[in-house]
């Protein structure tokens, strides 16, 4: 049975805990600015050797990815966010007044949740739209810049900020599954950044099966404009992707439950 | 109330409570004795359900401490750890624990005056000295106005004055009906502060008594008896099986008895006595001697596990 008022009262303390540490606006202050600078570096490169892309890569060409590829990077200092939220309270002890406060855990756990995915998801479109305006001002003098009135554009702008939301949810379920800042980190990368990039030495057709299904890679068909064969379409990958973060949040869950604090 | 019932916690390979049960009755303070390591600790987390205990259970007020949804009204806890984010103001720190509890925010302002803390309240609290730390945490468990205080510690690092302080609030606690269930290691404090007294030792309940029981029952009470014929009433102590032990000047120290029967025997001796009194022991003397028991059984246990060990002893 689901007591509401509990969860707003719950909701309300991990609020003033988020806004009563430093480490929450470092990271938001990190996230912008490498989301919106390395944006607006990796447009500008881009676009100045566009003459030099053979014909398959300017057939591909996405001008709103590009734009927006910063928050690639940005998701990890989100998901160091999102993961401090679980593991600082391990690490300074606070765990145990905030399960002495809260004897349902799993308040405290979808509270977490709500929070860092409402704070990122709002965090990550502001940066991607900022990104996408400044990336298309820069393709726009090689003619090469997109509208939000084209097709598929404002939906890959608001998924990059989608993206980031399910992201920030995974790196909280594997925050409470392993409890240590450094090991949550640790594996996130793994998932995100390791993990595709071996999926990539597989044989072509365990990928086709494989890593398309991957967070990273079924989670990300949503920030693009172009559709790329071996990704699933941006919906189904987005779904896929927030399956990972609910399987993480499950086991997440399961485990705060049962062990001792 | 807080009720445990055969409760076990066992990590691993090593048993820290062992079938432990009591009662802690509202409206006294009740010690919680044991050396270090003796699992005060484990069992006040078992209490408030941050452990789940291997086999047994405990209650507060008659239903399990993870059945209230917002405890706090009910259970106020220090718990030994530190469990404060440093990073975090003192005022933040107990305004976020009220908002799970629904408690009003003019409510921490209220136990920052209690405890002293309030010209830091805005500070972060990593900054705190382990005296400051200690009374935010006091204050923590004070939020709630709860009917159960469970103190882990509650002295540790704190000054003459902060201790003071503390004695008061636990025996005002108690007497305005509420349980206050107190663990120490520094007995003297608890025989100024505590009515009743349960001493563990290896997870064991060694003694669940109130302090004045504990203190006669242990062999540490003695009488003091001053008489120019100390050998004479040596003797006749000793044909009823009483042992005194002359000191200076005709001194007798009789241990085991009491000043009535030792009266009596000098009167029908026709010994003289210049002083007669009950020498009190203390707590301190009486934990020793029952955990000293505990350790005994330890060796004792140790050597049954080993084939070929010989008892020493």
């Amino acid at each position: 049975m689901i007591d509401s008022t509990l969860f707003r009262s719950v909701l309300a303390a991990e609020w003033t805990k988020l806004r009563s540490v430093r480490s929450t606006y470092w990271s938001i202050l990190i996230a912008i600015l490498i989301g919106i600078g390395l944006s607006a570096g990796i447009s500008a490169g881009t676009a100045a050797s566009y003459s030099a892309l053979s014909l398959h890569d300017r057939l591909t060409f996405d001008a709103t990815a590009i734009s927006t590829s910063g928050l690639f990077f940005a998701q990890l200092a989100l998901g160091v966010f999102a993961i401090v939220t679980m593991t600082a309270e391990y690490s300074t002890g606070s765990i145990r007044a905030t399960m002495t406060a809260v004897p349902r855990r799993g308040y405290v756990l979808a509270a977490k949740a709500v929070l860092v995915a409402v704070v990122s998801l709002v965090v990550a479109v502001g940066v991607s739209f900022a990104a996408f305006e400044i990336g298309q001002l820069i393709f726009a003098r090689h003619n090469l810049d997109v509208s939000l009135s084209d097709p598929g554009v404002t939906r890959a702008v608001l998924g990059s900020g989608l993206y980031i939301a399910g992201l920030v949810l995974l790196a909280l379920g594997l925050a409470t599954i392993i409890r240590h800042t450094a090991g949550a980190i640790t594996a996130l990368v793994a998932l995100v950044f390791i993990v595709p990039v071996v999926s990539n030495l597989l044989p072509d057709s365990l990928q086709h099966d494989f890593s398309r299904y991957l967070p990273a890679n079924a989670g990300s068909a949503i920030t693009a404009t172009v559709r790329v064969p071996e990704l699933l379409s941006p919906w189904a990958g987005y779904a896929v992707f927030l399956g990972w973060a609910g399987i993480a949040l499950g086991l997440g869950w399961y485990l705060l439950r049962t062990r001792d604090v | 109330m807080i009720e445990a019932s055969g409760l076990t916690k066992r990590y691993g390979d090593t048993l820290a409570v062992d079938s432990l049960s009591f009662t802690v009755q509202p409206g006294a303070v009740t010690g919680f004795l044991g050396p270090n390591g003796a699992g005060k600790s484990t069992t006040m987390r078992l209490i408030l359900g941050l452990d789940a205990p291997t086999s047994g259970s405990v209650t507060v007020n008659g239903r399990p401490y993870a059945a209230y949804g917002r405890p706090l009204t009910e259970v106020g806890a220090l718990l030994e750890a530190r469990a404060v984010h440093g990073g975090r103001s003192a005022y933040n720190h107990l305004l976020w624990v009220a908002q799970t509890n629904d408690l009003p925010r003019k409510r921490v302002a209220e136990v920052l005056e209690i405890v002293g803390l309030t010209d830091v309240a805005r500070r972060r609290s990593k900054g705190f000295s382990l005296g400051m730390g200690q009374r935010l945490g006091i204050a923590t468990a004070l939020l709630g106005d709860p009917k159960v205080l469970l103190l882990d510690e509650p002295v540790n690092g704190l000054d003459p004055e902060g201790i003071l302080w503390v004695r008061t609030v636990l025996k005002h606690f108690a007497s305005v009906g509420k349980t206050v269930f107190v663990s120490s290691h520094l007995m003297s404090e608890m025989a100024l502060t505590a009515d009743r007294v349960i001493v563990i030792g290896r997870g064991r309940l060694i003694a669940d008594a109130t302090t004045e029981e504990l203190i006669a029952r242990s062999g540490s009470s003695s009488v003091r008896v001053r008489t120019p014929q100390p050998d004479v009433l040596v003797a006749a102590l000793r044909t009823h099986g009483i042992a005194g032990e002359p000191g200076d000047d005709g001194v007798l120290t009789v241990k085991g008895s009491s000043t009535e029967r030792v009266g009596e025997i000098a009167a029908a001796n026709q010994v003289v006595l210049h002083e007669l009194s009950l020498q009190q022991g203390s707590l301190e003397a009486a934990f020793m001697e029952l955990t000293d028991e505990a350790v005994d059984f330890r060796a004792a246990d140790h050597a049954d596990a080993m084939p070929g060990w010989e008892h020493g002893r």
